[in-house]
């Protein structure tokens, strides 16, 4: 539905530039051949060049990993503050489809 | 455990950034700017904590800059100020337990408790890991049974708690004291513990080897009575026999002999003999003569002295001990002579000079701060013993003689040692001055390393001593003058600067 109604904004849009083109005739359905063609749907794959939709809108806080625990000591060795730093955080995009964002390990 | 990072920042410092003086709720900052502080210090007790090999904190130039600014300052050690550590804490606590921050071998830093257990001369020791932000909550382990000594828990016994009066800076020395139950005073027992070990908390010991020896208790004596005895010059009998010359038959030549007879000391140092005759003629004896003459001297310097070790600091690692010491000291000078007594000759030491200093002094370690002296003078004679008869000397009595004894004995209070030491004051009553240790914290806390010097006046007993404050004194002896009265006096020493301030208001260096 949307690639006919686009078809014709495009036929529509030539016509009013003055792009004149001669009319097809539309053919006979049944003599057209049979011909598979690749759906718009990209079996789930990402759209190549982009196409994450905003916002993206992370999974659950426990779903996030992390590297392995890092310490982090005050300047006069007194305090230890023990972080887990993020390795991956999963989200959905505003399409529903998954993007996950991988860290380097610090 | 540990923590979730909340966002997706790192960590670039982190630590306590905000020094300078506590008063009255808040810090002056380097840049003079002031930064209220939510917690009350009990004490003006600053003391340096340092993690062995912290190495020093690096920033450039522009960020010291923007450090400064922010009233910031990063430190490679740490301050325990009035029992706080910065603004957490307090890391005592008002119960039956001293504390102290122990850096153990493996770097980690402990909260180490001690109390007193009920067997004669055994403590209970555990342990909490201090600093560890984790999402957990630290716990005190099991309780280690350890020695330290008899005296020291003595000194407890019925009356007193120990409390932590000074740690080095990682904790593995520190000097625990006494204090009563009822009251906030720190009083004369002290004992040097030494800790060493990685805490394990799954071994019976918790990893740790724990020794004590005591620095100062009730009975220790601390007297010592020092006799010097030396003599110089010697004691001279000369004794002389007349001869003259003569002929049988013919008589008396005309000539004349004098032998002569020198004994040093009662030994023979010089004999030119008898005369011999020659020729026919003989000597014959007409008359004897003696005379003593002495250029001997004996000094004897009697020494009395008593010490008492009244408080503890440490500057840096090392061990400061305050003190209160008593000396007397009688210097006896008396010349040698010829006496009779009962018709016998005696070479006897009489009549001569005593000059007695006595003097009450005060000091931190070899430092004497305080010294107040009264010297005495008298024609005085020695001991009657030194008599020794004209032809025998006895060692104690020959030219040379140098001998020193040395007793020790007396349990001397401190409280003893500064009457024994006072002088007149020319009002009627008497005074002494001395140091003493500043206020105890209500809560049981690390002492204050600051000491005052007092004068205290009296015209009878405890109850008409009045103090006048002359000074406050840190354990390195740099000392801020003041007459603040005792009852509105605080301290606090930053032991990294060296800056000991003193005002009527509290104080703390953090």
């Amino acid at each position: 539905m949307s690639k006919d109604l686009t078809e014709a904004l495009r036929r529509l849009t030539e016509e009013a530039n003055g792009a004149a083109k001669p009319v097809e005739s539309m053919k006979n359905r049944a003599a057209a051949g049979a011909a598979k063609s690749a759906a718009l749907n990209n079996n789930g794959k990402p759209a190549s060049g982009g196409g994450i939709a905003s916002p993206l809108t992370e999974v659950s806080f426990a779903s996030r990993t992390y590297w392995a625990d890092k310490n982090y000591t005050s300047t006069d060795g007194l305090i230890t503050l023990v972080l887990k730093p993020i390795k991956r955080v999963s989200l959905l995009d505003a399409n529903g489809e998954s993007v996950l964002i991988d860290y380097k390990s610090p | 455990m540990s923590l979730p990072v909340p966002d997706l920042a790192d960590v670039n410092l982190l630590g306590t950034p905000y020094h300078g003086l506590w008063r009255s709720g808040a810090i002056t900052l380097p840049n003079g700017s002031s930064k209220s502080v939510s917690v009350v210090p009990l004490n003006g007790a600053s003391v340096l904590i340092r993690v062995p090999g912290q190495p020093a904190v690096s920033r450039t130039t522009p960020e010291l800059a923007a450090d400064y600014t922010a009233g910031m300052e990063w430190r490679n050690y740490a301050l325990l100020s009035g029992g706080y550590y910065g603004g957490a804490g307090p890391l005592s606590a008002s119960d039956s337990y001293a504390y102290v921050l122990f850096i153990d071998g493996a770097k980690i830093p402990w909260r180490l408790r001690i109390r007193r257990h009920g067997t004669w001369g055994e403590f209970l020791v555990s342990v909490c890991r201090f600093g560890l932000i984790d999402g957990s909550t630290a716990t005190w382990s099991s309780e280690y049974q350890v020695t330290l000594t008899m005296d020291f828990w003595g000194a407890l016994y019925n009356y007193g708690m120990p409390g932590c009066i000074a740690q080095n800076t990682a904790g593995t020395e520190f000097v625990l004291g006494n204090i009563f139950v009822n009251f906030s005073e720190f009083q004369d027992a002290m004992c040097k513990v030494s800790v060493t070990g990685t805490v394990n908390l799954a071994a019976g010991n918790l990893g740790l080897t724990i020794t004590a020896t005591d620095i100062e208790f009730g009975t220790r004596p601390n007297g010592t009575t020092t006799r010097h005895d030396t003599v110089v010059g010697a004691c001279i009998l000369t004794s002389e026999s007349f001869y003259f010359e003569t002929m049988s038959p013919g008589g008396p030549t005309g000539n004349l002999y004098t032998r002569t007879v020198v004994f040093t000391d009662g030994i023979k140092t010089a004999d030119n003999g008898i005369p011999t005759g020659s020729g026919g003629a003989f000597w014959v004896l007409s008359g004897t003569s003696s005379s003593t003459s002495a250029n001997k001297i004996k000094t004897r310097v009697i020494t009395n002295t008593a010490k008492k070790y009244v408080w503890a600091a440490y500057v840096e690692d090392v061990l400061k001990l305050t003190w209160v010491e008593y000396s007397r000291v009688e210097t006896y000078v008396a010349p040698a002579g010829i006496e009779t007594i009962s018709g016998v000759e005696y070479w006897t030491f009489s009549n001569g000079n005593l000059t007695t200093v006595s003097s009450l002094k005060s000091g931190i370690d070899s430092t004497v701060v305080v010294t107040q002296s009264q010297t005495d003078t008298a024609t005085s004679g020695l001991d009657g013993t030194f008599r020794v008869d004209v032809a025998a000397f006895g060692a104690d009595s020959t030219d040379g003689y140098d001998n020193t004894t040395v007793t020790t004995g007396g349990a001397n209070t401190a409280y003893d040692i500064v009457l024994a030491g006072e002088l007149a004051n020319g009002s009627g009553g008497w005074y002494s001055t001395f140091l003493q240790p500043l206020p105890i914290a209500s809560q049981r806390s690390w002492g204050n390393p600051c000491v005052v010097k007092v004068r205290r006046d009296r015209t009878g007993g405890p109850e008409t001593w009045v103090f006048t404050t002359q000074a406050v004194v840190a354990p390195n002896a740099n000392s801020v003058t003041t007459s603040i009265a005792l009852a509105s006096l605080h301290a606090s020493w930053q032991p990294v600067l060296n800056d000991l301030r003193v005002d009527s208001t509290p104080i703390c260096w953090f």
